[in-house]
């Protein structure tokens, strides 16, 4: 039913085919590694109800081409295996980076890997409504990729770290979500 | 490659520096002029319109290309203008040492300059590319050996805490300096956390300024002055992004080794340690310095942080390095900075250096690296 501006329920009942599927992520899972947000203020920051020193009018944004060219790379997480010398990098590339072939590649996913912390920083410069952004650079089947860490803590985050990837909101470039990969501690039942 | 097409070839007759800072009433131009006017005083020269044959200048902001500096200076002459991130002031010094070896030109004045400040924000630029190239800051790329470094070699804040206290030293001695301040101990571990393991102390600040010099053909030289100063070498090196290099183990910046290996076949230097007398190395955060004292062979990797406190780099040490502050001191005018350790550089060998002279060095070494970083440029000049 729906009423007014659009209030709405839905009615679900829980059939007995539920019951014999494989383990994975519930309800329980994720509420178990909720964090509570600290403070109101970051609260507001991270809504977007708070002034900012520096004004959305003055960001002009991304360069929609690039956005379009990239997409591959942003929203599939895919890298490329080079078929003369087996190297995988990321993001897609011309010349291959190990042995200098050219345009001799094979599409890898990536997201589904598990990726290790090569390095780490914590950044509190970086545009956040909680800041510091935890920042690695992460090894993942031979590819190096810049990436931030989500859902961790940086008493948590140590050199060799497994990561599993996940597709987050990344920034706000343009006044708008822009979306891409980020890691996170990998859990159970991650590949 | 010809390693000897540089060597004693070209000489630096003029030196030129305007002071460094938020330079709210100063334009690009009138920053060009005070450090090119300066130069052109320095060498001697009286009419530059007659005298210069061509204009070699770096910025990466500049939004009016080579112009700009033609424009401020009434030059209409051959300019080109160079951009190659950090290493920008050094790569059109580069050029222009290229073109007066290659016997195109006679004299040729290099400006670096950048004005980062007008463009209204204090904080480094947030680059506008694509999705994943947005928004990261210079000291979150920087910070990325800490970790690593740490880890490997025993290493932490307090050793980077030591380089800031002597930059900012050597900062108050420099009369073009930005800050102005001497530091302790405890107020670089108060400082607020910028990039872990960098703090406020950790970084350079970002300034305006311009910095200009003189070369000329080394026979020609002594008709500028009596004591002109030669270009023992020049080179930049391009190295691949660490943050997508899987070779890269962040214990070094890969550029600063390729260029040093470069640089030092151009001058015939085998043992850079005691042949080295003075150093200006690109301090934009704290660990650049330190690593770069190891990947140009001023010691061992690994072992900067027992130079550090042996007190090797400072003032009176056998071999300082960031004489007059550095980027520290100095901030980071991008294009402006290779040129501006070039001045200082020039000043040392000349013994005009006043508080900040170290002694009788007979080889100058400069050094800048940026991007990701990926990119390095060298110079080293010497006593005629």
């Amino acid at each position: 039913m729906s009423y007014g501006d659009g209030a709405e329920a839905i009615g679900l009942r829980v059939a007995e085919a539920s019951s014999k599927l494989e383990p994975r992520r519930g309800v329980g899972f994720h509420l178990a590694r909720r964090r509570p947000v600290a403070s109101y203020d970051k609260y507001l920051k991270a809504r977007s109800l708070q002034p900012a020193e520096w004004e959305r009018g003055s960001d002009p944004g991304l360069s929609a081409t690039i956005h379009f060219r990239e997409r591959d790379d942003d929203l599939s997480f895919r890298g490329q295996r080079c078929r003369k010398c087996e190297a995988i990098q990321f993001p897609a590339q011309r010349v291959c980076e190990s042995c200098f072939a050219k345009d001799e590649f094979d599409p890898v996913r990536l997201s589904d890997r598990i990726g290790h912390v090569c390095t780490f920083t914590f950044d509190f410069f970086f545009p956040t409504p909680d800041p510091p952004t935890i920042v690695t650079v992460t090894d993942v089947e031979g590819a190096r990729v810049h990436l931030q860490l989500v859902d961790t803590t940086p008493e948590e985050t140590r050199i060799g770290l497994p990561v599993e990837f996940v597709f987050r909101r990344i920034h706000e470039a343009g006044g708008r979500p822009n979306y891409y990969w980020k890691g996170q501690p990998a859990q159970e039942t991650a590949r | 490659m010809n390693k000897d097409a540089i060597r004693d070839k070209v000489a630096v007759v003029g030196v030129g520096c305007c002071k460094f800072g938020e330079n709210w009433d100063q334009s690009p131009s009138d920053m060009i002029v005070d450090a090119a006017y300066e130069a052109y005083a320095d060498a001697g020269i009286e009419s530059p319109q007659e005298q210069i044959d061509a204009v070699f200048t770096g910025s990466i902001y500049s939004q009016k290309g080579p112009h700009e500096c033609s424009d401020a200076l009434k030059l209409w002459k051959p300019v080109t203008m160079v951009s190659n991130y950090c290493a920008t002031g050094t790569d059109a010094f580069r050029c222009g040492v290229m073109s007066i070896a290659a016997g195109l030109y006679d004299t040729v004045l290099v400006v670096g300059y950048d004005k980062p400040k007008d463009r209204g924000v204090s904080g480094p630029s947030v680059m506008m590319d694509g999705v994943r190239d947005l928004p990261k800051t210079p000291a979150g790329w920087f910070s990325l050996c800490a970790s690593t470094y740490f880890e490997k070699y025993g290493a932490g804040r307090e050793d980077l805490a030591a380089i800031a206290v002597k930059n900012h030293h050597n900062g108050t001695l420099a009369p073009n300096s930005f800050l102005k301040r001497e530091i302790t101990v405890e107020d670089y571990m108060k400082g607020r956390m910028i990039s872990w393991p960098f703090g406020l102390y950790d970084c350079a600040a970002q300034t305006d300024g311009a910095s200009a010099t003189i070369i000329t053909r080394a026979e020609l030289a002594r008709g500028f002055r009596d004591d002109p100063v030669l270009v023992k070498a020049v080179t930049v090196q391009a190295g691949p992004n660490p943050q997508k290099d899987p070779g890269n183990d962040f214990l070094s910046w890969k550029p600063t080794g390729w260029a040093a290996a470069d640089a030092y076949a151009q001058a015939g230097i085998t043992d850079p340690r005691a042949e080295i007398g003075v150093a200006q190395v690109h301090d934009c955060f704290s660990l650049t310095e330190l690593l770069t004292y190891e990947d140009l062979g001023f010691c061992e990797k690994g072992s900067a942080k027992d130079h550090i406190h042996a007190g090797d780099f400072e003032l009176g040490g056998s071999l300082p390095v960031n004489t007059d502050g550095g980027l520290k001191s100095f901030g980071h005018p991008t294009g402006a900075t290779g040129v501006r350790m070039i001045y200082e550089n020039v000043l040392q060998l000349q013994g005009r250096a006043e508080k900040r002279q170290v002694a009788d060095p007979k080889l100058a070494l400069s050094h800048n690296i940026g991007g990701h970083p990926t990119a390095c440029g060298i110079a080293i000049l010497g006593r005629d």
